[in-house]
């Protein structure tokens, strides 16, 4: 398991490595100091782990994530329960106050072995389906892909649809398609991207096109030169 | 003064004041009387003088049971409605009552003169009476009036004073508060140099002991040394000096014979603490924190200073500001201030400490 350790104290990261000495398993790939550093290093070494400081200098560890194209998966670390409450509500993995006890972080590094989406040692690879993290306004959500019903495109923005939430991602919708699962994700218009796997029902609609039915009942005209491709695809 | 002993000292002047009020009322009434009655014979003029006497003594002495009366039954209470038709009913009997001493009194030192005329008796009793009616009216209304404007600022200064202690105990609650996120950060510090200089990891243990120290005591006086003030920063500091390291950097410029000025615990503290939120935590290069203390005048001004810009400051940072200046003010009158600026591309926080000349 390759981890990456960010934190501005050095104090902090020298007792965050002192405490993963006891877990083979775990081989540290490197240290970040401050959000533009952490940025850097997740890009050139895709760690598939990052303990995270939520209060850095240049910006916090929710800006640095809501910037990053795909996130890794993520211990948060902090001083006081403030931020740790926020990262809980994100459904982060799983966050550790410092000083951080051995046995919660046995726990935690026990957890992220576990979870689903865990790369199993594949280094290179990057897993198709990662998670995203969103912040909108004060709200934040770390979310995996293949919860995500429907990207809708507003001008540079692309408004998120899943759960009951619909928090806008500062990405276009262009930007997102290149990096989407294509098995799972169609481009149905100009404006929406739909996950095939909340489709509920595709009937016919106006001008030749076709109208799909998703969860909760969102209805999503096609055009007929999209619907022509989407039956192609599908052998239909 | 405890509030049972500020109630006695109010009730006393309470009552000086009332009894002041019924001389000069009833005194200046017997003046006018008696000077009203400078015609005739001598005799006459002192029989008279003395019959008007003894009605203002009956009516001063009615006045005070009508006082007495209305006290023990809370006629002029605040939270109750004003009885209107019995006080004037009262007031009548009250007239009446003073007319029957008025005539006693015309009896034993006039003789009964007043009945010696016959026609309009009747008529001029009914306007002895309604003369003393309005007498007493007027008293009333005087007295309704006084203790309506007593009450008032009784309730006034009780409401203020209530403020001010309330004020003065959250301001220190808030100020005695250690601030979490720096306490586990520095134990998590600590943690992390007893593996690496155990003789750093024992020294920074004292610091933050010290610094704990201070802070649980500052809820327990109102003003502490400027010198035991730093202590506990410079305690404080070095705890955040292994946090931040070289991104940290502190110059000291206190000028010579400050040690015994007073200030309010934590105040110092506070901006320190706000300098290192604000300067070094956000800040990826090394910032320098600057604390000051200097005679100026009259006053001695105690500054921290933190390389940065006064960013568009954050209400907890407004009310912490708030705070200090309100706790200056509460103990050293208005002239103590804090305040908060942009200087040659630092954040400066001031406090001004007026000093009492020696």
């Amino acid at each position: 398991m390759r981890v990456l350790i960010i934190d501005d104290e050095r104090l902090a990261r020298a007792e965050m490595r002192r405490l993963l000495a006891f877990h083979p398993g775990v081989q540290i790939i490197g240290e970040a100091a401050n959000a533009g550093e952490a940025r850097l290093a997740i890009e050139e070494m895709t760690p598939d782990l990052i303990f995270l400081d939520v209060q850095m200098p240049g910006g916090s560890g929710f800006d640095l994530l809501a910037s990053l194209e795909q996130s890794p998966c993520v211990i948060f670390t902090t001083a006081f329960d403030q931020y740790a409450i926020r990262a809980f509500d994100v459904s982060a993995l799983d966050y550790l106050l410092k000083p951080i006890e051995a046995a919660r972080l046995a726990a935690a590094l026990n957890k992220f072995q576990k979870a689903p989406d865990a790369p199993k040692e594949k280094p290179q690879q990057q897993a198709p389906d990662g998670k995203v993290f969103i912040k909108d306004g004060d709200r934040c959500w770390f979310v995996a892909m293949e919860q995500i019903v429907l990207f809708e495109s507003e001008g540079n923005y692309t408004r998120v649809y899943f759960d009951h939430n619909r928090p806008l991602l500062l990405r276009s919708l262009n930007q997102l398609e290149a990096r989407l699962d294509p098995e799972r994700f169609l481009r149905v218009s100009r404006r929406q991207i739909v996950n095939l796997d909340f489709v509920v029902d595709i009937a016919p609609g106006a001008a030749g096109g076709m109208v799909m039915t998703l969860k909760d009942d969102l209805k999503i005209p096609m055009s007929r030169r999209r619907a022509a491709q989407f039956k192609q695809l599908n052998g239909l | 003064m405890t509030t049972s002993d500020h109630a006695l000292g109010t009730l006393g002047t309470a009552r000086r004041d009332y009894w002041l009020c019924q001389l000069a009322g009833w005194g200046s009434l017997a003046v006018v009387a008696v000077l009203a009655s400078s015609q005739g014979s001598a005799e006459s003029v002192l029989r008279f003088s003395l019959a008007k006497l003894a009605c203002i003594l009956t009516g001063l002495g009615l006045s005070h049971l009508w006082h007495q009366f209305l006290r023990s039954h809370g006629w002029l209470d605040r939270n109750r409605t004003f009885p209107f038709m019995k006080i004037l009913g009262c007031l009548a009997v009250l007239a009446a009552l003073q007319l029957g001493c008025l005539l006693l009194a015309d009896l034993v030192f006039r003789k009964g003169a007043l009945f010696d005329e016959r026609e309009g008796l009747a008529i001029g009793l009914l306007m002895l009476f309604f003369i003393w009616f309005g007498a007493f009216l007027v008293w009333t209304l005087c007295y309704a009036m006084v203790l309506s404007r007593r009450r008032a600022l009784r309730f006034e200064l009780e409401k203020l004073e209530l403020e001010v202690s309330v004020k003065d105990a959250e301001l220190r609650a808030l100020q005695a508060q250690i601030n979490p996120h720096f306490f586990f950060n520095s134990l998590n510090s600590i943690r992390a140099l007893i593996y690496q200089d155990a003789d750093s990891a024992a020294r920074a243990v004292g610091q933050l002991a010290g610094m704990m120290r201070h802070t649980l005591q500052a809820g327990q006086t109102s003003t502490v040394r400027l010198a035991d003030e730093l202590a506990a920063v410079d305690a404080y500091l070095g705890m955040e000096k292994l946090r931040f390291d070289e991104r940290l950097q502190l110059a000291l410029d206190i000028e010579p014979g400050l040690d015994d000025v007073a200030m309010p615990p934590m105040i110092l503290q506070t901006l320190v603490e706000n300098a290192v939120k604000h300067g070094v935590e956000r800040s990826v290069e090394a910032c320098r924190i600057t604390i000051g203390a200097k005679r100026a005048g009259t006053q001695v001004l105690v500054s921290v200073a933190n390389d940065g810009t006064l960013a568009e400051a954050s209400a907890s940072t407004r009310l912490g500001l708030a705070n200090a200046s309100k706790r200056l003010a509460l103990l050293f009158g208005p002239a103590a201030t804090c305040t908060l600026r942009q200087q040659d591309g630092a954040v400066v926080a001031t406090i001004v400490l007026p000093q009492v000349p020696a």
